[in-house]
């Protein structure tokens, strides 16, 4: 399947999906975890809802509050995630053999 | 309170963005508007709103370049993916550029240089013989030998001298029409050589006191090494430093053109920038000429005869003197100039020889004097390949422009008609009126020194530092033209555009096609 430019930064809002990926998440509570500025997250979220890798909702709030967009992995983003290669995906990883280590 | 005042104004700069935001980036920009509450922080919020409005504005500026972007992809938010036809601004945009294109014509520099550009397409059409012998033909019915005399010094060589006979014939102060008529390019042959030479003697027995038939006669066209040894060269220059006058007769031809066609754009036509071109002989001739008094002198036995040599040169001095002080061009003052400068140098030696030291020492000293200002007098103020490669950029931004306005006009016909073919109306009347303003704009620049100097020619047909950038330019398609393969410039640079232009929306629309979903 065709992937979107998977960046450093893409990555990383990928990772706080997988954390939960049947979570509903909003954008400013994306840009605290990831630590995003909302001109650099929102490309990214429209990116992956545009490959189909999330999903989007509008979700009523308080009365006379606007209604805040949230974000969730698809099916589709639940694989994508699950098949990133291992160097896309720092945190969880393998940590890399220094020279003159490991082995059997 | 200016925490609460830096969040209302970050909220309203994020407001005003979506309200010129295209749908589809917008809803996007409804949902970052409406997490801006819960940004917490002042400054935080301000950050906020600014890369939400720079996320904005980057796609507000693409919905410019690239007109009425489709979905892409879908999502259950059917919201943010809508179709979209052409955006109002996209379209207030186009209008806009277009009629910033149309108040260019206002400027009158810029239709000054379309005038000259228009010219040069119509110039193309060839030496126009016909035109110039239906004139002559109807004039001579007439007997107005004013008219006669001005088609035949437009005509083909072998038309022109029995024409302008007839017409001197009718009116014989009229003669110095010969003058133009025998500069003209002549096919080397004896026989035109013969007729040159039957025309200048005419000229110079109705002007025997004028320097230039003379001159004329001189003129080494051949431009052989030792033509001053040519009898018939020596004894034309005899009579040229024997003359007491100089007139090229350049004024009379611009009073008679007026005269007969008031409209006439002297100095655009190729028959202007040849046939205001006298025929004078070389510096080069002229300094090996000197070259030659000088040896004759210090050579020759008798003290008479060295006098003679010095007397010549002191002719030729004189001569130069005249052709700065009554030549009507640039180029006649640059030849008297040297003439001058040629005369002192070798005279210095002469009289030198004669014993004659102070006379020696002032025409040495005359002859650096001249040769400073002769280094100093300014050849040409335009650089000729730059010439030729504005007034190239000239009839290409005209071209382009016509380009526009037909694409304009057709894409306007379609779409008039029901347009068929949306996507490629959409994509002409959004980037077409760009680039046709752009080009506009790009006229005027580069076709203002032209204008400037066509005005110039106009106050004064003369001035042949005008013309050379005129004619340049109302003469380009013709000069550049290769005539073996385009026999009409107009359809080499028509069909250099038409591909190039061609092969530019081509490339545009596979790109639009082949643009990532």
């Amino acid at each position: 399947m065709k992937l979107p430019r998977m960046s450093p930064q893409t990555v990383r809002v990928l990772e706080r999906f997988a954390e939960r990926p049947s979570a509903w998440h909003y954008g400013y509570e994306l840009s605290r975890e990831t630590g995003l500025r909302s001109g650099t997250l929102y490309p990214i979220l429209m990116r992956l809802a545009e490959h189909r890798i999330l999903e989007t909702k509008w979700v009523a709030t308080e009365d006379g509050v606007p209604p805040r967009h949230t974000y969730r992995l698809t099916a589709k983003g639940v694989e994508v995630v699950q098949e990133l290669p291992a160097k896309m995906q720092p945190r969880h990883a393998p940590r890399r053999l220094a020279h003159g280590e490991g082995g059997a | 309170m200016e925490n609460l005042r830096l969040r209302r104004m970050a909220a309203a700069l994020l407001r005003c963005t979506l309200k010129i935001a295209p749908p589809y980036p917008a809803e996007w920009g409804r949902a970052m508007l409406a997490e801006l509450q819960y940004v917490e922080g002042t400054w935080a919020v301000v950050v906020w709103s600014a890369g939400s409005a720079g996320f904005l504005a980057k796609h507000i500026l693409f919905s410019f370049l690239l007109p009425g972007k489709s979905e892409r992809g879908s999502s259950s938010d059917t919201r943010f993916f809508k179709e979209n036809p052409m955006r109002k601004g996209t379209l207030i945009a186009a209008t806009v550029c277009l009629a910033a294109s149309l108040l260019c014509l206002i400027a009158p520099t810029f239709r000054e240089g379309l005038s000259l550009v228009v010219y040069g397409w119509r110039a193309d059409r060839g030496p126009q013989t016909e035109r110039w012998q239906k004139l002559g033909r109807e004039a001579e019915s007439r007997g107005d030998a004013a008219t006669m005399a001005y088609a035949a010094m437009r005509l083909p060589i072998d038309q022109a001298v029995p024409l302008a006979q007839r017409a001197v014939a009718h009116d014989p102060s009229l003669t110095w029409v010969f003058c133009f008529i025998h500069s003209r390019v002549f096919p080397a042959s004896a026989d035109n050589r013969t007729r040159q030479l039957a025309l200048l003697s005419a000229l110079s027995n109705w002007d025997p006191d004028n320097a230039v038939p003379y001159l004329a006669i001189a003129a080494d066209t051949s431009y052989q090494p030792d033509a001053y040894k040519d009898a018939q060269w020596l004894a034309a220059m005899e009579h040229a430093l024997a003359a007491k006058s100089y007139d090229s007769y350049l004024a009379r031809r611009v009073e008679l053109e007026r005269r007969v066609d008031p409209t006439s754009n002297a100095g655009h036509t190729l028959d202007s920038l040849v046939g205001y071109w006298l025929q004078l002989p070389s510096v080069g001739t002229l300094n090996r000429y000197a070259g030659f008094l000088q040896t004759q002198g210090e050579q020759a036995a008798s003290k008479n005869a060295r006098r003679e040599a010095v007397n010549r040169l002191w002719s030729l001095a004189n001569l130069g003197a005249l052709m700065r002080l009554h030549g009507e061009t640039g180029e006649q003052e640059f030849l008297g100039s040297a003439m001058q400068e040629i005369a002192y140098s070798h005279l210095q030696p002469l009289l030198a020889r004669l014993g004659q030291a102070q006379e020696a020492q002032a025409a040495g000293n005359t002859a650096h004097i001249l040769a400073k200002q002769f280094l100093a007098m300014p050849r040409n103020a335009w650089d000729v390949p730059f010439l030729r490669a504005t007034a190239l950029a000239v009839h290409f931004l005209a071209d382009l422009e016509l380009i526009c306005l037909l694409l304009l006009a057709s894409t306007g016909t379609i779409f008039a008609l029901g347009g068929r073919t949306w996507r490629f109306v959409r994509h002409v009347f959004a980037y077409v009126p760009i680039v046709l303003l752009v080009s506009c704009v790009g006229f005027l620049g580069v076709s203002y020194p032209y204008a400037q100097a066509a005005q110039a020619l106009r106050n004064n047909p003369l001035d042949f530092g005008a013309m050379l950038p005129v004619a340049s330019l109302s003469l380009g398609p013709v000069l550049w033209t290769n005539w073996y393969l385009f026999p009409k410039a107009l359809y080499l640079w028509g069909t250099l555009i038409a591909l190039g232009s061609v092969v530019c929306v081509w490339m545009a629309l596979r790109a639009f096609r082949h643009r990532p979903a």
